[in-house]
């Protein structure tokens, strides 16, 4: 083995990832994914979550592969943050697997690694779809949405890029708001249901 | 992750259960393994972690659901796996908690970690063992180690 060839390939290597640690996209993927608690990173100080791509995650995956470890927990507990309608179909098939309780590996996880799955069990995760079922109006979805996330209206305004007036507006039942953050709070809701 | 919490609470535990002497667990070692160890070593590198903890525990089933329901309540998890997770022979393990009771907890060393990540999952960790590399932690026992099982660094780190 060629040490000092080694040494220049991983110094390059890791000048790439200091790069793609750079960029905004990456670094809302990664805050996204500490915030939610499928990631620990002792570089994340105030992490903050965005609504993410799919192009993103993969993206910070090749700064972080653990990233494409929890993409498919991130996907099934969380499918709000990720703005695509759809997912990958190696992605979906996984998804749809777990939901028999069934495990297939996904990119080079294993099946016995699809744990994250069962492991990350957040508090508004199991809970979310009953709820959402049993809740007839717009208004009381997206609240229950919006706290079971643990987020502030404020927070999720931000992240969905509505304005906070017509969200409280929404969550009141009022439904005279623009059409674009009507549209916006229902794709939510159809998301997560 | 506040390590020291757990072993602690996980300490008092078996205070608790061995009151009654020898019917109790007995004594407990943990061996830390994987990103966990890393974590507890400390080593200033850019450190990314799922929320798992892979160790070695020889214990009875009871003591080892016990640890899970500690690091649950801390929001981490006991891989139950950790016991298939390959470790060289070569391995040494560095004293991180000991509360003089019934407790004790090592951690493998970083090199090791480093050649079992290499050899076991590249994919995930490569960027780990790049910046381990470019940040010159890597010691001669690690290629030394890489040579001796076959891992090939060059092909590991090449591209991107």
């Amino acid at each position: 083995m060629d040490i000092k060839k080694v040494m220049e390939l991983a110094k390059a290597r890791q000048e790439t990832r200091r790069k793609l640690e750079k960029d905004p996209a990456v670094k809302r993927v990664l805050a996204t994914l500490v915030k939610v608690g499928l990631l620990v990173d002792q570089t994340q100080e105030n992490p903050r979550i965005t609504t993410l791509s799919i192009r993103d995650i993969f993206k910070a995956a090749r700064a972080e592969p653990r990233v494409i470890e929890v993409l498919p927990a991130l996907a099934y507990y969380y499918r709000i943050f990720i703005k695509d309608d759809k997912l990958p179909n190696d992605l979906e098939k996984v998804l749809e697997a777990y939901r028999k309780r069934q495990y297939l590996p996904y990119k080079w996880v294993e099946k016995n690694h699809i744990k994250w799955l069962d492991f990350h069990s957040p508090k508004l995760a199991g809970r979310l779809k009953t709820s959402i079922a049993e809740a007839p109006k717009l208004s009381l979805q997206i609240r229950m949405i919006r706290k079971k996330n643990g987020l502030t209206q404020k927070e999720f305004a931000n992240i969905f890029n509505v304005s906070k007036f017509s969200l409280e507006k929404i969550e009141k039942g009022n439904l005279n708001v623009h059409a674009k953050a009507l549209l916006t709070i229902q794709e939510i809701v159809k998301k997560a249901s | 992750m506040n390590f020291d919490k757990i072993f602690e609470e996980f300490d008092d535990w078996l205070k608790e259960e061995n009151k009654e002497g020898v019917i109790g667990p007995g004594y407990v070692t943990l061996r830390v393994v994987g990103q966990g160890a890393l974590f507890l070593a400390d080593i200033n590198l850019k450190l990314r972690a799922t929320k798992d903890l892979d160790a070695f525990v020889e214990a009875k089933h009871a003591v080892v659901i016990q640890l899970g329901k500690i690091l649950k309540a801390h929001g981490l998890s006991f891989d139950h796996l950790s016991n298939e997770i390959w470790m060289p022979d070569e391995t040494k393990y560095v004293d991180v908690f000991d509360s003089g009771y019934f407790l004790t907890v090592k951690r493998a060393g970083v090199e090791y970690i480093m050649i079992s990540k290499a050899k076991m999952a590249p994919e995930k960790n490569k960027e780990l063992i790049a910046n381990y590399i470019a940040e010159g932690k890597a010691t001669e026992e690690f290629f030394t180690l890489a040579q001796k099982y076959d891992i090939d660094l060059e092909g590991l780190l090449d591209g991107y």
